[in-house]
């Protein structure tokens, strides 16, 4: 029995990486109509700000940390503004996409420059990502617990943001209709912009709670955005709470696969998941069909 | 400075697409107008570029006076300039409250309860549906719901969009008979329409539009007994 709570809980601690992730791509998704392919990498970068400033500047931890957080904003600011923006008015969904490609593609290039391509370990506080709990026989990872926190703190925030300020029913009106949304006052780059960067700032978190799990190395993030992505698909990839359903149900899956099948076949696993739920259901597993008929 | 909406030799189209080549209209204050023409006029074209969905190609349009020709939608609306689009177009995944928020976007929210109590007394079933989603309304409450979004929004310039779409004749003629009543009898309309015969019932004058051109532009008075006539001026046939 215990062992099959350590498998749940590993798969949680997994799927949670997934959902963060799922979840940034599905807002920025939802509302704009965007699929943000840079959003692996600009986590990453979220996660490199934050150990730069920490181990290689004598920065506080938590401090280093605020100030990954600030450029990320800053940073997804200025990328929304010269890559997004201008392309939004030609009102064609390739360019942007591919544009996304590119800003991943300068950035990967740009962290491998900075921070070249060796693995390092983020070092945490008291390195509590070393501690582990023994609870019976149940195995616990103390910064494991700090990943659950962060992330059900993260999603509370964005789920606050969402459900109840202005900008969250300005961001759910453009996701619907952006033309009646328009029409009502809602301004198409206030949306945009506090889109992006609520989005990367999820991203960001999670990149750099994931960062002591994951080594940081280059491109540590792209596994976690492929398996975003998969969440993402899972949910139907308009629902934000699908998103994040599809990401824990991902982790369990891999987790429970990894415990009977062979390794090599949980590698495999998101693919043939998606195949599977692209055949059966392909508005996703978490969200109706479309109930509605617009005139 | 008032002098309502004044568009002159207005051209506007979709991509390299012309659609209205040089439109000559003007709704003086608190008049009512209406804008009639066959599918595929291009009506709901040019209450698209009043409301800055599109950016002239051409021309100006004026209201009260100021330059409004491809200004940004929120902008508009903070001036008063208000649509109802055709389609009702109401959120369908958000609930009838939350559609009427989105109506008091960047307001003070004592302006949405003030509104919110206006609009649930003239149509007491939007009350009472108020946390189901939008999309779940029949059309006629979706009409409801849309034309209450315009009256939270407080419009100067109202422009509504073939309210009738879609709607059992008997329900269309409600609105119309409501619509005095929804509306400040100073705000100034210019109503989209093909169901000529309700129109002219409403407003005072009216302008045909065919294929992007306008092709009889007349006082409600002078056709109310003639709809023959009318009919011919949309359709080209004389
Ligand atoms: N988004 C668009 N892209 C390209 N062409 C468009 C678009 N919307 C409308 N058109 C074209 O512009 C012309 C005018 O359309 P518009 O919708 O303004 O007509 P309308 O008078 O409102 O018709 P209806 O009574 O059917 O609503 C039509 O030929 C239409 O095909
Ligand atoms: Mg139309």
């Amino acid at each position: 029995m215990v062992d099959y709570i350590q498998i749940a809980w590993q798969g949680l601690v997994s799927g949670f990486a997934y959902a963060l992730i799922g979840l940034a791509l599905v807002m920025v998704y939802k509302t704009a109509r965007i699929l943000n392919f840079a959003a692996g990498t600009m986590a990453g970068i979220s996660g490199f700000l934050a150990h730069w400033w920490a181990a290689e500047n004598d920065m506080p931890f938590a401090i280093a940390i605020i100030f990954a957080m600030i450029m990320t904003a800053v940073g997804t600011y200025v990328i929304e503004r010269l890559t997004v923006r201008p392309l939004i008015k030609l009102g064609d969904f390739l360019p942007i996409v591919i544009m996304t490609l590119g800003v991943e593609e300068l950035l990967a290039n740009v962290s491998l420059l900075w921070w070249g391509g060796s693995a390092q370990r983020y070092r945490v506080p008291g390195d509590i990502d070393r501690i582990n709990w023994l609870i019976g026989d149940f195995r616990l990872n103390a910064w494991h617990v700090v990943v659950a926190g962060t992330t059900f703190v993260t999603l509370s925030i964005v789920g606050y943001v969402i459900n109840q300020t202005e900008l969250g029913l300005g961001m759910k009106a453009f996701a619907e209709d952006q033309d009646a949304a328009k029409l009502m006052g809602v301004k198409e780059s206030t949306v945009s912009i506090w889109t992006w960067v609520l989005s990367a700032l999820v991203g960001g978190v999670t990149g750099i709670v994931y960062a002591p799990v994951l080594f940081l190395q280059q491109d540590y993030m792209n596994i976690i955005f492929i398996k975003g992505f998969v969440a993402a698909i899972l949910g139907g990839f308009l629902s934000l709470s699908g998103g994040v359903a599809g990401g824990l149900l991902l982790g369990e899956l891999e987790a429970f696969t990894i415990k009977w099948a062979p390794r090599e076949f949980a590698a495999a696993l998101p693919v043939v998941i998606v195949f599977i739920v692209l055949l059966i259901r392909p508005h996703g597993l978490f969200t109706r069909e479309k109930g509605h008929e617009r005139v | 400075m008032m002098t309502g909406l004044e568009i002159t030799n207005l051209k506007v189209g979709y991509s390299r697409n012309e659609v209205i080549h040089g439109l000559d209209l003007k709704v003086n204050p608190g008049e009512k107008v209406a804008l009639l023409g066959a599918n595929g006029a291009g009506k709901s074209t040019v209450l698209r570029t009043i409301s800055g969905l599109l950016t002239p190609t051409e021309g100006s349009i004026t209201f009260n006076g100021e330059e409004i020709g491809g200004s940004n939608p929120a902008n508009l609306v903070e001036m008063g300039v208000i649509q109802v689009p055709e389609g009702r177009r109401v959120f369908p995944g958000l609930n009838v409250e939350d559609n009427l928020k989105v109506a008091n976007y960047g307001k003070s929210p004592d302006l949405l309860e003030e509104g919110l109590e206006a609009v649930y007394k003239k149509f007491p079933i939007l009350q009472e549906r108020r946390k189901q989603a939008a999309g779940l309304l029949s059309g006629g409450q979706q009409q409801m719901l849309s034309l209450s979004r315009a009256i939270i929004a407080k419009p100067k310039l109202l422009l509504i969009d073939e309210m009738s779409l879609g709607l059992a004749p008997l329900l269309v003629k409600d609105f119309y008979e409501q619509l005095a009543d929804l509306f400040s009898e100073d705000v100034t309309l210019l109503l989209v329409e093909q169901n000529a015969g309700l129109a002219l019932k409403y407003c005072s004058r009216f302008y045909v539009l065919r294929n992007g051109e306008l092709v009889l532009e007349s006082n409600s008075e002078d056709y109310k007994d003639n709809p023959t006539a009318l009919q011919s001026a949309y359709l080209g046939v004389d």
